[in-house]
C-alpha cells in the first residue's frame, strides 16, 4: 500500500497518443514500447488491435503496484453504429462486449459525471453495417474488451476506465481525416480528464490509511530480527495495518531487538509483540 | 448522471442492471418507474456484476448500484442451526435480495459477497408458488416437522438484506404483507434497522408479519453502523409500528464487547424500556457478536480499521456479555426473551 496517484493512458494509434502526449505535458521514455511519462501520468501507445493493447496495457501495468495506480484509461476513437450518433461526440463506457466471444465486462461508474455513457463492442478486424454481429446499438472499436481483461489482472473496475471518440458511422465516410480526428480528440479529453480526477477523488474515500515506506521497513527489520514464519509475517501486516488505521498519526511501538535461539522464544516474544500492536 | 451534494460519487443506484429474462416483469417495470434517472443497462446474469473479482467494497457502498434478477430455484432455505428459530418447530428463509443499504462493519454480508452492489430477485411470485408447496405439501418433506400443520412456518425474509430499507425503491416487503395476509399459517419475521415504515401498506396489518428491529446504543450506531439511523430514529419507528399494530421484536444483536460497552448496554435498556413497555412486544432477542471463522478472517483483511477484527485482551467480552445479558433480564419477562446462547 502506498500513495494512489499514478494514471496509466492506453491508446492504440500514435495520433491518439500524441494528443494525450500533448494534453499532459508528457515526456518520451525510452524503452521497446513508445512510452511517455510525467510524475502522475502514464502513456503507453500500443498499436491497433486486441494482442498488442493487452501486451501494452500489462506491461505498463506492471511497472507499478497495483495500489499505486489510482486509473488505468483506454481512450481512442471508435465508430458508431447509429447514423444519430454524432461523429466527435465522446463517450463514457459502461459495457464492453467482445465480438468473438461474446462475454461482457463491466467497470464500476462510481463517480459523478456529465458524459454521455454507452457500450462498446470490440471486433478483431475494421466492421461495416453488413459485417456479421455488428450490434444495433453503441460503438464499435478493437481494443477495449483486451485492455479491460489486462487491466483487471492489476486493478479492480472501479478504477478501470474506457473513453471513446466517435470517429465514423461504420466506416462511412470511408477514409478518415487525421487532423479532424485530432481536434476532437483535444476537444474530447478535457472532459475525459476531468472524469479521470473524479475518479481519483473517489478512491480517496476509501477508510485504508496507506502504509507508508517507514512502516514497510519496520515490518521488514522485524520479520528479519525474528525470523518469523510466513503465517508470522502476515499476522504482523494485519495487526500493523490495524495499527496504522487506529492511530494513524502515531508512531509504531519501539521494537527492541531480542536475541531469540529457539522457535519457542520468537514465538514468545512475536505474541508480546502481537498484544503490544492490539492494545 | 448528477452527483450528492457533497461528493464526487455518482448517487445510489444511478445505474440498475437488469436481467434480459425479467427485463419487462410487473416488478422490474415498478422498481425502474421510480428511478426514471437512472441508466439501464441489460445483462445476462446477476452474476457478471455481483461476483466479479477486486471489486472495493467500500466505495461501492457510497455509489451502489442496483441489479434486478431472477431468482433461480431454490428458493426456500431450511434454517441453519446457527441461526434463532424463536421457537418456532418449522423455520425456512428465503433471500428476496442480497446486499444491505446500510454499512455495518460487523455484517457478516461483507465476507460473504464480493460486491456492495444490490441485487433484488423480482420474482417473489416464484418464492410465494414454493412456500405454498410446502404449506400444501405432506408431513413428510424435509422442511415440516411431523406435526408440521400445527404450527405456523417460520420465514426470514431480511437475512441477507434489510427489506424494509429498501421498500421505498422495491416494494417487496408489500408482497410479503400481502401474502401474509392470505396465510395465516405463515409467520414472517423482517428483521431491519430502518427508521421508516411510512412506506409499509395501511392498517390493518396482519398479525403474522413480525417486524424486528435491531437496536444498538447510539455510540456504537455511530462507530460500527455506518449508514443506518441513529436509536431515536429506530424507536420512533417502533412506536409508530405498534400504534398500528404490527407485532414488534426488538433484537439486541449482537451486543458488542467493548470498554464501557456495559454501561452503554445499561442505559439502552433503561432508554428503550422506559418507551416501550416489554409486554407491548411479541418478544425481545439477544446475542453476541457472532461470525463464521473464514468471514471473519476475509472482514478482518478487509476492514482493518475495525476493532471488532482485532479483539484485545482488555476486553473481556464473555464477561461483559453475560453482564449485560443480565441487565437486560431486569427490563424482559422471562417468557419475552430469547437469548442466543
Amino acid at each position: 500500500m502506498t500513495d494512489s496517484r499514478n494514471i496509466l493512458f492506453v491508446t492504440a494509434l500514435p495520433f491518439e497518443g500524441a494528443c494525450v502526449r500533448r494534453y499532459l505535458a508528457l515526456e518520451a521514455e525510452q524503452g521497446v514500447l513508445p512510452t511517455f511519462s510525467n510524475s502522475k501520468y502514464h502513456l503507453v501507445v500500443s498499436g491497433t488491435g486486441k494482442a498488442r493493447c493487452a501486451a501494452a496495457t500489462g506491461a505498463l501495468c506492471s511497472r507499478f503496484e497495483p495500489d499505486a495506480i489510482d486509473a488505468v484509461v483506454n481512450i481512442g476513437i471508435a465508430g458508431a453504429v447509429s447514423d444519430t450518433t454524432p461523429v466527435g461526440s465522446a463517450w463514457l463506457i459502461n459495457q464492453i462486449c467482445d465480438a468473438a466471444t461474446n462475454r461482457n465486462w463491466y467497470p464500476d461508474m462510481l463517480a459523478a459525471h456529465e458524459m454521455s455513457e454507452t457500450r462498446v463492442t470490440t471486433f478483431d478486424r475494421p466492421v461495416t453495417k453488413e459485417t456479421r454481429g455488428v450490434p444495433e446499438t453503441g460503438l464499435v472499436d478493437m481494443e477495449a474488451s483486451a485492455f479491460f481483461q489486462a487491466a483487471s489482472l492489476f486493478v479492480g473496475p472501479e478504477k478501470i476506465i474506457t473513453a471513446k471518440v466517435v470517429s465514423d458511422i461504420l466506416l462511412n465516410p470511408p477514409g478518415i481525416d487525421t487532423n479532424v480526428l485530432t481536434q476532437t480528440m483535444e476537444d474530447a479529453l478535457p472532459i475525459v480528464v476531468n472524469y479521470i480526477n473524479k475518479v481519483s477523488e473517489c478512491n480517496t474515500y476509501t477508510r485504508l490509511v496507506a502504509l507508508s515506506e517507514t512502516h514497510m521497513n519496520y515490518m521488514q527489520t522485524l520479520c528479519n530480527a525474528l525470523q518469523l514464519t510466513r503465517t508470522q509475517q502476515e499476522q504482523l501486516r494485519q495487526s500493523v495495518t490495524h495499527y496504522v488505521q487506529k492511530y494513524p498519526n502515531a508512531t509504531l511501538p519501539e521494537f527492541i531487538p531480542a536475541r531469540v535461539m529457539t522457535a519457542r522464544e520468537r514465538n514468545t516474544y512475536f505474541a508480546q509483540f502481537q498484544k503490544e500492536l492490539l492494545r | 448522471m448528477l452527483s450528492s451534494k457533497k461528493s464526487c460519487f455518482a448517487n445510489p443506484f444511478s445505474h440498475i442492471y437488469i436481467e434480459h429474462a425479467i427485463r419487462h416483469h410487473p416488478t422490474t417495470l415498478r422498481i425502474i418507474n421510480g428511478l426514471p434517472r437512472a441508466t439501464i443497462l441489460e445483462i445476462a446474469s446477476y452474476k457478471h456484476i455481483f461476483n466479479r473479482g477486486k471489486q472495493n467494497f467500500e466505495l461501492q457502498k457510497k455509489s451502489p448500484k442496483l441489479i434486478l434478477a431472477q431468482k433461480q430455484p431454490p428458493f426456500v432455505y431450511p434454517f441453519s442451526q446457527n441461526c434463532q428459530q424463536a421457537g418456532f418447530k418449522q423455520a425456512v428463509y428465503v433471500t428476496p435480495a442480497l446486499g444491505c443499504r446500510f454499512n455495518c462493519d460487523f455484517c457478516f454480508l461483507h465476507g460473504m459477497y464480493n460486491s456492495a452492489n444490490l441485487v433484488v430477485f423480482v420474482n417473489t411470485e416464484d418464492v410465494f408458488a414454493e412456500l405454498n408447496a410446502i404449506l400444501n405439501s405432506s408431513p413428510s418433506s424435509p422442511l415440516l416437522s411431523p406435526t408440521g400443520d400445527h404450527c405456523p412456518l417460520f420465514v426470514s425474509i431480511s437475512y441477507e438484506t434489510d427489506l424494509i430499507a429498501l421498500e421505498s425503491i422495491c416494494g417487496l416487503a408489500g408482497d410479503w404483507i400481502e401474502f401474509c395476509r392470505q396465510h395465516p399459517n405463515v409467520f414472517v419475521e423482517c428483521r431491519t434497522r430502518s427508521g421508516q415504515i411510512k412506506q409499509l401498506s395501511s392498517p390493518p396489518s396482519p398479525g403474522n408479519f413480525l417486524l424486528a428491529w435491531s437496536l444498538n446504543p447510539d455510540e456504537v450506531i455511530r462507530r460500527y453502523e455506518h449508514g443506518a439511523p441513529g436509536l431515536e430514529k429506530r424507536l420512533t419507528a417502533v412506536d409508530a409500528a405498534l400504534s398500528e399494530g404490527w407485532p414488534v421484536r426488538i433484537c439486541f444483536d449482537p451486543i458488542l464487547p467493548g470498554p464501557g460497552f456495559e454501561k452503554r448496554y445499561s442505559q439502552l435498556f433503561e432508554t428503550v424500556f422506559s418507551r416501550i413497555p416489554a409486554d407491548s412486544l411479541f418478544d425481545v432477542t439477544a446475542g453476541p457478536f457472532r461470525m463464521g471463522k473464514d468471514f471473519f478472517k476475509r472482514i478482518r483483511r478487509q476492514r482493518p480499521w475495525c476493532d471488532l477484527f482485532y479483539p484485545s485482551e482488555n476486553v473481556d467480552s464473555t464477561t461483559t456479555y453475560s453482564a449485560i445479558l443480565q441487565r437486560l433480564c431486569d427490563f424482559v419477562p422471562e417468557g419475552k426473551l430469547v437469548v442466543w446462547e
